[in-house]
């Protein structure tokens, strides 16, 4: 699986508008070749670092959501990561808008207070997997109408945002990269040292009590986790969707059935599905991109709708 | 070993339990029984730490309240009454259980294993240690739970209703399996639904009527005082040393 992530780098990094040889990438990477080092060092390795990480970030997000809900369905989306991001930007580019940017910034900042919002009044009503939902759609559906009310006020930075919330990885620099990096890892670091906790929590409530586990906190230090790695995902790839929902399905079917296991698979797959979408996006109409959001959402729908169908009927109950 | 002193529970202006005082004789199968809604299913989350309850719960003498999470699920083991269907096999549920003893970082050890291997053997799972716990059936399902409190390594197993969904067949070898448990030093409190199980596999029984004691004492004494008869409004024959219930007209 690592070998199948390495490769996929590579491709990546060789295929696009401009694509490289193996000889050219090699010349490229070690600086004997001016042309292919600017495009790989500016260009290639910092756009599918960033895949990697999107991808890692929001798989592991999506597994431990799906984990603490007990529901498959879950995704960073149910606790409010792209309508807090969305608001956000809309406050941003309404009331400020020479501060463009700022976006990445408040697309974090906005998708960060909103998992904790939805966080704390799950907390508030007994933090059990259905009040995570519960409270996720009421506030998803405020910061949905807030993005709506806001876009009335100034139709024309509709097209940044809609721009943002398709989810790009387009013009992405390594410095962007460095603060997410470090809060995707101490996400996933923290998801893995406690791995074993949170698989109580995939046998519900009452086992996990009876394992004598701390439900409550587990709950809220797996939703704290999957908030901070979705955040920093959006703060420089935008609305990226299907990932942390398509993703943990395929890591439970390959990566066992232990947590830790299903977290280090997930990771890797992600990874290697967003550097694939987005060097799709990058080859299928080349010279023209078609942002990776688009092409997740192209490729995941359907995969989605065949892992579901083969796996109908296979348990009586699941 | 286990008490209970004037355990209440109150969900809004419901009065869930009232007043409920017994204890729990050591190396003894005491059987809970009590109508829909008697409240005998928020004892056990009274005793899973789910639920929070005014009075006290001594383990040992110590109050159950002061007692940390995993202290306690070293003391006590506790199987719910609906059974989760996870993508575990048994001998990965099982181990589970070992979650009390084991630190963040800790991996899991000779006795760790060897805890497993014998839950499995007593719990007659062997077999099925590498089954995937969703193709079992509700008898096998419920042994490989057990396993898996017996994992825990506990003296204390409070299982809520676990014969509810066998087989008369499957739940008489479950509840003898519970008596053998007993013999080897466990003491178990079953909450259960089939009264003639109760008073034949139980030493002890717990008769509980909207939220209070009606009974608790010996199986000899219950049948004396008629408590079951009384709560449940049924009448009992006695045959062959075994006990039968039927609903009065």
């Amino acid at each position: 699986m690592v070998l199948l992530l390495a490769l996929v780098c590579a491709a990546g990094c060789a295929f696009g508008s401009k694509s490289f040889s193996l000889q050219q990438l090699w010349d490229g990477l070690t600086g004997k070749e001016e042309t292919a080092t600017v495009i790989l060092y500016h260009l290639r390795i910092p756009r599918v670092l960033a895949a990697l990480l999107a991808g890692m970030g929001l798989s592991v997000a999506g597994l431990l959501l799906q984990s603490v809900t007990a529901n498959e369905m879950a995704s960073p989306n149910i606790i409010g990561v792209n309508s807090g991001a969305g608001f956000c930007c809309m406050l941003l580019l309404n009331f400020f808008p020479l501060a463009a940017q700022w976006l990445p910034l408040a697309a974090f900042l906005g998708a960060f207070a909103a998992t904790l919002l939805i966080t704390g009044l799950s907390v508030g009503m007994g933090a059990s997997k259905n009040t995570v939902i519960l409270a996720g759609i009421a506030c998803t559906s405020v910061l949905n109408a807030g993005i709506s009310l806001l876009s009335l006020l100034d139709t024309d930075i509709l097209a940044v945002y809609n721009a943002f919330s398709v989810g790009s990885l387009s013009g992405v620099r390594i410095s962007q990269l460095l603060i997410p990096f470090v809060i995707i890892m101490a996400g996933m670091l923290t998801a893995l040292l406690f791995a074993r906790r949170i698989q109580l929590l995939t046998l519900g409530d009452d086992i996990a009590y009876g394992l004598g586990a701390n439900v409550l906190w587990l709950r809220i230090l797996c939703l704290l986790c999957a908030s901070a790695c979705a955040a920093a995902v959006v703060s420089f790839a935008g609305l990226l969707g299907f990932v942390g929902l398509v993703v943990p399905h395929m890591a439970r079917k390959l990566g066992g059935n232990m947590m830790r296991g299903q977290l280090v698979v997930s990771a890797i797959l992600g990874g290697a599905l967003v550097v694939s979408a987005d060097l799709l996006g990058r080859i299928l109409l080349a010279p023209t991109e078609i942002p990776v959001g688009i092409v997740m959402a192209l490729i995941g729908a359907p995969f989605f709708v065949w892992l579901l169908l083969r796996r109908r009927g296979r348990y009586a109950e699941v | 070993m286990l008490r209970f002193e004037d355990v209440s529970v109150k969900f809004g202006s419901c009065t869930v339990l009232s007043d409920v005082s017994f204890t729990l004789s050591t190396g003894k199968l005491t059987a809970l029984v009590g109508k829909n809604g008697s409240g005998k299913s928020t004892l056990a989350a009274c005793l899973r730490g789910q639920i929070a309850f005014s009075g006290d719960i001594l383990v040992e003498g110590v109050s159950f309240k002061e007692i940390p999470a995993r202290q306690r699920a070293k003391q006590l083991a506790c199987l719910p009454q609906i059974l989760p269907f996870g993508a575990l096999s048994v001998r990965q549920l099982v181990q589970l259980g070992r979650n009390p003893y084991l630190g963040l970082t800790q991996r899991f050890g000779p006795a760790d294993h060897m805890a497993v291997e014998q839950a499995l053997t007593d719990t007659d799972m062997y077999g099925f240690a590498e089954r995937d716990i969703r193709t079992l059936s509700g008898g096998e399902r419920q042994r490989a739970f057990l396993a898996m409190m017996l994992a825990q390594d506990t003296p204390l197993l409070i299982l809520d209703e676990p014969t509810a969904y066998m087989d008369i067949q499957a739940e008489a070898r479950f509840l003898e399996l519970l008596r053998t448990l007993t013999r080897r030093g466990k003491t178990v409190l079953a909450i259960l639904h089939n009264l003639e199980a109760a008073m034949r596999f139980g030493d002890d029984i717990v008769v509980l009527d909207q939220g209070r004691v009606m009974f608790a004492g010996s199986k000899e004494a219950c049948r004396k005082q008629g408590k079951i008869e009384e709560v449940f409004g049924v009448q009992r024959l006695h045959i062959q040393d075994k006990d039968f219930f039927f609903a009065q007209r």
